[in-house]
């Protein structure tokens, strides 16, 4: 007989809490589930499903995240909103995470958490026939528990504001990380684009004080310059966000299509 | 304000090759929206290429990612599972068919047969083209244009073709030999083996037919970029270069690598 924390098992979580450094990969076309087969061959801990930038449907998203829950390959979404149902619907839907955008204060962080853990560390609501589950029935106390423990709770620190209320948000119980949005961090500062800019840097050194001080992670986000993604990582963040499905497309393609042209000279 | 059909239908791919250029291709196996056709683009890719052969993308989706490419100026070419589908992915929107596992110049004969209307060949026309914006034109003119600008692509990639490859190259509306290296390696006992002394024979065969019939060949199924440039030194002129599915792997797994590099130097 199987053991329910068997079954539900989250990559992602694992890797950091073992002191490891978490890989992501955004996905924001409307693939089929080939991209996650294809995600999980990289080798990634996670993807991002991207809900926030981008069409996809909850449809799309939940199947993808079905798909990765059989692989082992963590399935987090990124949502547009902070809505209860919006998480709840994710979550029903095979996700084994949920990442909240633009989140500013300690109050915003709780409504997540409510949202997206099962009383009585929430208020999720119980449905039933969970993907997570593979569908099966088992002693709600367990399901509770377990699913309690291994959904990921992310919120995007990625305002001058968020910043400031690092420690708050830090300290509401509940919540498993930080990813600090780069680019709107950037955005917010009025230094558009200039990742390793000072604001930044002491930005990302609050932000993961006020992570370490709780136990929590902190991931980078939006930064491709790889450098400067291992002085993030030096200094504490664990979660690195490697870009989209369409960076992805866009670099190798370019590449490629860049040598078919030089073999005209 | 009349705009010409010639301007209105253009294929770029074809053009650049008939201007002496090397093309390049993306094969799309994977993805079931139009934003690959806007990346390829934007990556620069001559066409392209979406292959119902090897995938699981319906006409409906080829039908949708052609007009996209249409629009955008990219030349959507298909690979078609078989002859029979090509007149339905030509209405579909495509400016060209490859077709697998040719094996003589009747076959070959019988594909162009397929791609074009009287009097080149015997394609059905359907009337209310994606090509032609869906406007209304002057059948005669409809027809030169369409034909002028429909690619026909057949794949070479076994023994038969090889040995019939004179004949294939000779026939009349065929455009592009495509060597698929990969079967025919196979087929030659090497799998794999994408530089044997087989192999290059083989490329040398039909560079040397293409030549006499003034028709060009590609290159299909190969990642080794010096090879790549050595057969096209040869010849070659349309590249395959790769995958959708393969673009991913090869960034996403260098990505990922990279992060856990991170973590292993982090964690010592």
């Amino acid at each position: 007989m199987q053991r329910l924390s068997e079954i539900v098992r989250n990559r992602f979580k694992e890797t950091l809490a073992a002191g490891r450094v978490a890989s992501t990969l955004s996905i924001r076309l409307p693939w089929g589930v080939e991209i996650v087969h294809a995600a999980e061959s990289c080798g990634f801990d996670a993807i991002y499903i991207d809900l926030q930038h981008s069409p996809l449907s909850l449809e799309t998203a939940s199947q993808m995240a079905i798909a990765a829950l059989a692989l082992g390959v963590t399935p987090i979404v990124r949502v547009p909103n902070h809505s209860p149902e919006t998480i709840s619907r994710v979550l029903d839907g095979g996700a084994l995470g949920v990442l909240a955008p633009h989140v500013e204060t300690p109050e915003e962080a709780q409504a997540i958490v409510h949202a997206a853990r099962f009383a009585p560390l929430g208020g999720r609501s119980t449905g039933g026939g969970l993907p997570q589950l593979r569908y099966r029935h088992w002693p709600q106390e367990d399901v509770v528990k377990i699913m309690n423990d291994a959904t990921v709770v992310l919120v995007q620190i990625e305002s001058p504001a968020a910043v400031e209320r690092a420690g708050q948000i830090a300290g509401v119980s509940g919540v498993d990380g930080f990813m600090v949005g780069a680019n709107d961090l950037c955005a917010g500062y009025g230094i558009p684009g200039q990742h390793g800019h000072e604001l930044i840097r002491s930005a990302y050194a609050r932000v993961i004080a006020a992570a370490d001080k709780v136990g929590k992670w902190v991931g980078v986000g939006g930064i491709s310059d790889k450098q400067l993604i291992a002085e993030y990582v030096k200094l504490g963040a664990r979660i690195v966000a490697t870009g989209t499905d369409v960076s992805m497309l866009m670099e190798a393609g370019t590449e490629r299509a860049k040598f078919v042209a030089s073999l005209n000279s | 304000m009349a705009q010409a059909l010639r301007e209105v239908v253009r294929n770029h791919f074809r053009e650049k090759l008939a201007a002496g250029r090397v093309v390049s291709k993306l094969s799309v196996r994977i993805a079931r929206s139009v934003e690959i056709v806007h990346i390829a683009k934007s990556c620069g890719f001559d066409a392209i290429y979406i292959d119902m052969q090897h995938s699981s993308i319906s006409l409906e989706t080829t039908s949708q990612l052609c007009i996209a490419a249409l629009g955008v100026g990219i030349t959507p070419l298909v690979r078609v599972p078989g002859a029979d589908h090509v007149s339905r992915v030509l209405d579909g929107g495509a400016m060209g068919v490859t077709v697998p596992d040719i094996e003589s110049a009747a076959q070959a004969a019988a594909v162009v047969a397929r791609c074009k209307f009287e009097p080149a060949g015997e394609r059905s026309t359907g009337g209310g083209l994606p090509h032609l914006q869906y406007r209304s034109w002057p059948q005669a003119e409809m027809v030169e244009v369409m034909n002028e600008a429909t690619t026909v692509l057949v794949n070479i990639e076994n023994l038969a073709a090889l040995e019939a490859i004179d004949g294939i190259a000779a026939v009349p509306g065929l455009d592009v030999l495509m060597i698929g290296t990969n079967d025919l390696c196979a087929a030659l006992g090497v799998p794999g083996q994408h530089g044997h002394p087989l192999v290059r024979d083989a490329y040398r065969k039909v560079i040397a037919a293409a030549r006499r019939h003034g028709k060009y060949v590609g290159v299909g199924g190969i990642s080794d970029r010096k090879l790549i440039a050595e057969y096209v030194a040869w010849g070659g002129r349309v590249i395959s270069m790769g995958s959708d599915l393969n673009m991913i792997t090869s960034a996403g797994t260098a990505r990922a690598k990279y992060v856990k590099e991170l973590s292993d130097a982090t964690s010592k």
